[in-house]
């Protein structure tokens, strides 16, 4: 995984951002102090949100701006395959996608696509990212978290936006602080996956420790349970979804990732397999915490 | 979606692979129920019949084996004699996120015996050590895969037959939802429930919904279960971290449904407006993650609008935090003291364990 540090500095584009989600994620990205520079939205060309420039395309909006390398994309499913292509062309080298319900063989295609221009894609199904020093992209950590969240050295990496959210702000409630947090989304195929943002946050020294929420019948955990991913930092595993093990199976809870097949292990056994490699491994919230103090 | 049998079979046809011919008259044949689980030949749902008397012999036992399991009309397909059987299968591997091949020369075994390979594009499969019946095989495999957004297709059996010819003599396909905007087509083929059941009435209208929701948010799962307290639950993650803590408080969820990403108020009115009307609720947990952009208030506020247009009277416990979520809380006390319900709402320092308590505490008085 190719990724950076990024800054108040850092130039942000955000595509679809003449949309509703778009113009609200500018307003929020701006006030909790990110470099939002412009929008991109094929046929507003012109248009302004929040201040901010549209053009009609991601060259128009590199030329103006030569220094944008990152970019969120927030538009229609149907499109993204399209917009990633566009913004990878020209020189886009981070990607967060926010859009949900995208086709896993587009998926696959703009997979193919960000590795042959050494570009990084964060979902599709991202809520996003944050990180101190200050910066973020997305919606994650909602409104202004900036105020609530603690900065620190602990690394938050998962599949749920929401679950990446909550672990940030119970951590800053017990004072215990953040360095980065990923939401790599929950979809069957990501562009960057747990191992690949794990293994970057281990590669960074002011990370010093791991706290990762992870769902029932991720192939992570599989690498886990057999021992061929172990971890170089101090780590703690959240594994949520023993009411799993009592319903159907086959069938995808929440995100689309989330399934157990058949003859695959329970979340309980999965739990006490984990627990026998020595890794940390806790079923709530109250665990959860009392692990990180610990860490 | 998952298709049965006959589909998969109409859909390979058109990949331009062999399939047997359909016939109700030319014996011995087999009668093969269309149902999505697996396993069917050991469940006795897969009948070989010599003449026409043990056909609708099989057909009205099987009918009656049916009568809980969601099918479609049986498929008759006269008797293909060869020797050799292989499985031939194209998957999306979730751990490189890439096409995997497998294939095994012994038909009838699992995936899980059989040799796999990525496949890139169409000249890795000219690469391949097989015989080039197989490699021909695997190539319209792939070329389907991608034309029809298909997340596993599997043949297996696939018979050889003695001049060498293939022909698929059972398929699985599983197609992608999100990719249905572009497939007007999927349409003609048959939506069973996935879950081996039929559905509930109440689950049947939440699937119409589901199909009718626009790409904003996400409309997960609905699973009736068979306890005493309702679940409207946000955040995928989330939404199992509260169903772990819900039982292990002691309380009973009358349902698995979870809503979340910003979805339309509207169309979260509607939905908790289905999961509501399960007869038998003792209380109604409305609980999520700490949420990054969904409008607590309005998808709050569009659950209670559900609960007053049922009427129903029995306590709420809510857990949620993010945006506008004091609104949310100020909106959702006022219309409770109205309407003398009994509400709690509480903000993300409260965590899911504790609410769970708390509704589980409710349902309860």
């Amino acid at each position: 995984m190719i990724w950076e540090s990024f800054s108040t500095d850092t130039p942000v584009l955000i595509q679809g951002m003449t949309g509703k989600e778009g113009q609200r994620m500018a307003k929020w990205l701006i006030a909790s102090g990110v470099n939002v520079v412009a929008g991109v939205t094929p046929g507003k060309g012109g248009q302004e949100v929040e201040g901010r420039p549209v053009f009609n395309t991601v060259a128009e909006a590199r030329t103006a701006f030569p220094d944008v390398t990152v970019t969120s994309i927030v538009i229609p499913p149907a499109r993204v395959v399209g917009a990633v292509e566009e913004a990878v062309q020209v020189g886009i080298r981070y990607l967060h996608i926010l859009t949900e319900q995208v086709p896993v063989h587009d998926v696959m295609r703009m997979k193919d696509i960000a590795h042959t221009h050494r570009a990084t894609i964060l979902g599709p199904s991202s809520v996003g990212y944050l990180q101190f020093p200050q910066f973020r992209i997305g919606y994650l950590g909602g409104e202004s978290p900036f105020e609530t969240v603690k900065e620190g050295g602990t690394a938050i990496v998962s599949t749920s936006g929401g679950m990446t959210n909550e672990l940030m702000m119970a951590l800053s409630r017990n004072g215990i602080g953040v360095r980065v947090a990923f939401a790599l989304g929950g979809d069957r195929v990501v562009g960057t996956t747990l191992e690949e943002a794990i293994s970057w946050c281990e590669e960074h020294p002011e990370v010093a420790s791991l706290a990762l929420f992870v769902e029932p019948g991720r192939p992570f955990l599989n690498a886990l349970c057999d021992g061929s991913f172990v971890f170089k930092k101090p780590a703690v595993v959240f594994l949520a979804g023993e009411a799993l093990d009592d319903l159907p199976r086959g069938l995808p809870y929440g995100h689309t990732g989330t399934m157990l097949g058949e003859g695959e292990l329970t979340v309980r056994e999965t739990r006490q397999k984990l627990r026998e490699r020595g890794i940390m491994c806790v079923a709530t919230m109250s665990e959860f915490i009392h692990v990180c103090k610990e860490l | 979606m998952k298709l049965i049998e006959a589909d998969a079979k109409r859909l390979l046809r058109d990949a331009g692979i062999t399939v047997p011919a359909a016939s109700r008259d030319r014996f011995p044949l087999y009668v093969k129920a269309q149902v999505l689980e697996g396993r069917r030949g050991k469940r006795g749902w897969v009948r070989r019949c010599s003449d026409a008397e043990e056909l609708a012999k099989n057909i009205s036992e099987l009918e009656a084996m049916l009568r809980d399991t969601p099918h479609a009309e049986f498929l008759c397909e006269t008797e293909l004699p060869h020797e050799v059987e292989w499985l031939v299968s194209l998957t999306i591997d979730r751990d490189s996120g890439q096409i995997v091949g497998s294939v095994s020369e012994e038909g009838g075994v699992g995936v899980s015996a059989a040799r796999s390979f990525p496949v890139h594009t169409p000249e890795d499969i000219g690469t391949l050590d097989l015989p080039n019946g197989i490699k021909k095989i695997l190539a319209s495999l792939f070329d389907a895969f991608q034309k029809h957004d298909a997340l596993s297709i599997e043949i297996n059996p696939l018979a050889v037959l003695a001049d060498g010819s293939c022909v698929a003599l059972d398929a699985k396909i599983e197609l992608d939802d999100a990719a249905a905007f572009r497939h007007p087509e999927w349409a003609g083929f048959t939506a069973l429930p996935e879950s081996g059941r039929v559905r509930s009435e109440r689950e049947e209208a939440y699937t119409l919904r589901q199909a009718q929701a626009g790409h904003r948010g996400t409309f997960g799962q609905y699973v009736e279960l068979d306890g005493d307290i309702a679940m409207i639950l946000s955040g995928g993650g989330a939404s199992l971290v509260a169903m772990d803590a819900l039982r292990a408080a002691g309380g009973r969820p009358a349902n698995y449904v979870e809503m979340s990403g910003n979805p339309d108020p509207e169309a979260v009115r509607e939905a908790s407006r289905i999961v509501l009307s399960k007869p038998g609720i003792r209380a109604i947990w409305i609980a999520g993650s700490f949420a990054n952009f969904t409008d607590i208030q309005a998808t709050v506020m569009a659950t209670i609008e559900a609960v007053r247009e049922l009427g129903l009277r029995v306590p709420i416990v809510i857990r949620r935090d993010g945006p506008n979520a004091e609104a949310a809380k100020k909106d959702a006390e006022r219309w409770a003291s109205e309407h003398g319900v009994s509400l709690r709402f509480d903000f993300g320092d409260v965590d899911l364990d504790q609410s769970a308590a708390a509704a589980v505490a409710a349902s309860r008085v």
